[in-house]
């Protein structure tokens, strides 16, 4: 089912971060395809470098760090990495756009939530002032907000948690983009609002159209909504499977490893849960095979030595791995 | 049946806001009488959202907030009318392992005096003896002797975890109080935080108090589990029982939001022996 016309190419993408005559590369050649309309995850343990490579979609990096990219970013056929501050600020908010994990630091808290809004609109579209208003409405009501023109009103503290994220998600949607990041958007949320905001997620996907690029740590959020995800293990992808595969079936033995390690609402109670030996390598550390080799245990000589390359093996399912360990047999 | 190590009856605690500009306070029941009983070498589970007086329960336990009305009964003594004096020698006998291990380490010590000064507060023992303690305690929860000197910023999350866990060990303790232990690790190591939980409590015999929002590891680590909702026990079962015999609306709402692949929640309706159902929030 590959399509040539994917929204965002990732090809061999890297970032490298420069610090005191130092440099470190925190995404290592990333390749991935975000098609129009589909929701993509992106699952990780913290350092994996989700985050760094989504705020580089938007190169949103370079403010804060003195950092580098190689490869390409392709949206829609253009390299967002070759773009000029001008294009940048087209796309940025308008086609791609971005919500946080914590709503409340994400948004001003000296203006009302239809204030933020009408800005994006200020900048990006030619509406007037009154169409603007309704636009403002129009988006909150979207979002199931049960009164638009009071919450329109509201500064961001009067608000709850869950309000303030759909406060989020109705800024990123002024535009229509077709393309929105969402960066561990439920993670600062309780299970019941988590549920609520998930639900309108897929239902604005659905909609709309509308892509999303999902990161999480969350295994069971992938199983729940996403299309197809990517797991991402010390700047590199590892394993890509649809959703529910990679909650169910596993293939890679980071992937199993993690999804073993998770205590599950169908398996044995208080038992040992399996666990990852040994820890995250340092990301400077030049690992010469596969990156997981050192925790796998799987791992054999050839792991030690030889960086594996991506594997396909079958219905859309891809690893890095010497091994498919479940048929016990060699890749190559 | 044994009799329970602590009985907990009818804790309120509220607390108020001047939210008005002119006077009208608020009040917000952080706890609206609650009761509950923890049996020896048992996990009790108390699962809710944010806000729900979850935390404001454990703390009272170990007299960290002082509850409005109600009892607390350790070893037949109500704890809330002890004096400060009196109140000493069980505040061994029960711990408490906190959320975040950065925010609950003292920064500017080192390890081994983290783990010491308990001892010193309690005046337990001699230097030599107190040495012999810490030492224990850093290998019960799988922490080397190497890591005496070392400052909590030199340890990883998980390491620091586990010396929360060491610190609530060393004074031997009957009831640890666990306040989200594992919410700010990564799934992978807060397998082993769980893993060592589970140990420590077979080898041991401890009572757990485990507060959490995440229902997965309370189905994992728990004998029971209370469901707290506005400050209100709304709902408490063994825990095979509530998972698959859920009756509060709340109970079933939180059940059905959890991510990934669900269990058949539908249940007979009927509470069995040991499921306490609330009527409030219906």
């Amino acid at each position: 089912m590959e399509q040539p016309t994917a929204l965002l190419e990732l090809k061999d993408f890297k970032v490298h971060f420069h610090a005191s005559h130092e440099k470190t590369t925190v995404v290592k050649g990333v390749n991935l395809k975000i098609q129009p309309g589909e929701i993509l995850g992106l699952v990780g343990e913290s350092g994996c470098g989700k985050s760094v490579m989504s705020q580089s979609l938007m190169r949103l990096l370079e403010y804060s760090a003195d950092v580098s990219y190689e490869g390409n970013i392709l949206f829609d056929g253009q390299d967002i990495l070759r773009m000029n501050p001008q294009e940048l600020r087209k796309v940025r908010g308008n086609e791609i756009a971005m919500i946080f994990q914590d709503p409340m630091v994400s948004l001003n808290p000296v203006f009302t939530i239809g204030n933020q809004i009408e800005e994006v609109l200020k900048e990006h579209t030619r509406l007037s002032k009154k169409e603007r208003k309704s636009r403002v409405l129009e988006l909150l009501g979207l979002m199931e907000i049960s009164e638009p023109a009071r919450v329109s009103k509201q500064y961001p503290h009067e608000l709850s948690g869950g309000m303030q994220q759909r406060a989020m998600i109705a800024i990123a949607l002024a535009c229509e983009p077709k393309l929105l990041i969402a960066d561990e958007p439920t993670t600062a949320l309780d299970v019941t609002t988590q549920a609520q905001i998930m639900k309108l997620l897929q239902k604005l996907n659905l909609e709309l159209g509308m892509a999303i690029l999902f990161i999480t740590h969350d295994l069971g959020l992938v199983y729940e909504s996403c299309h197809r995800a990517e797991v991402m293990y010390l700047g590199q992808t590892v394993e890509s499977a649809p959703g529910r595969d990679l909650f169910e079936l596993p293939k890679h033995p980071y992937t199993k490893g993690l999804a073993a390690s998770i205590p599950s609402l169908t398996g044995a109670r208080k038992e040992k849960l399996p666990v990852i030996p040994g820890i995250v390598p340092s990301l400077k550390e030049n690992l010469g095979g596969c990156a997981f080799a050192k925790r796998c245990p799987y791992a054999t000589e050839k792991c030690f030595q030889q960086i594996p390359p991506v594997f396909s093996i079958g219905e859309g399912r891809a690893i890095k791995c010497h091994y498919d360990i479940d048929q016990g047999v060699s890749l190559l | 049946m044994t009799n329970p190590i602590l009985s907990v009856r009818n804790l309120s605690k509220s607390y108020f806001s001047n939210k008005q500009f002119l006077g009208k306070k608020t009040e917000k029941k952080a706890m609206d009488q609650i009761s509950f009983d923890l049996y020896p070498g048992e996990t009790y589970a108390l699962v809710g959202e944010s806000g729900s007086g979850k935390t404001t329960t454990g703390r009272s336990i170990l007299k960290l907030a002082t509850p409005d009305t109600g009892e607390i009964f350790f070893e037949g003594v109500n704890l809330l009318e002890l004096s400060d004096k009196a109140w000493r020698p069980y505040r061994k006998k029960l711990q408490m392992v906190y959320q975040d291990p950065t925010a609950s380490l003292n920064p500017l010590k080192r390890v081994g005096k983290i783990l010491e000064e308990p001892l010193i507060i309690h005046r337990m023992g001699t230097k030599q003896e107190r040495l012999g303690k810490i030492l224990d305690s850093l290998n019960a929860v799988g922490l080397s002797p190497d890591h005496l000197n070392r400052f909590p910023h030199e340890l990883s999350g998980g390491q620091r975890q586990r010396l929360g866990i060491a610190r609530a060990l060393i004074m031997e303790p009957k009831i640890i109080v666990c306040d989200e232990p594992v919410s700010a690790l990564d799934v992978s190591i807060q397998a082993q935080i769980l893993n060592l939980l589970l140990d420590l409590q077979k080898k041991r015999g401890l009572s757990l108090f485990f507060i959490t929002h995440d229902l997965s590891v309370a189905r994992h680590l728990s004998d029971r589990i209370g469901v707290i909702y506005q400050g209100t026990l709304v709902e408490e079962a063994p825990t095979d029982e509530l998972f698959s015999n859920p009756i509060h609306p709340y109970t079933r709402n939180l059940l059905a939001s959890i991510p990934g692949k669900k269990p058949d929640f539908s249940g007979t309706g009927t509470p069995q022996e040991g499921h306490f159902v609330s009527k409030k929030y219906w």
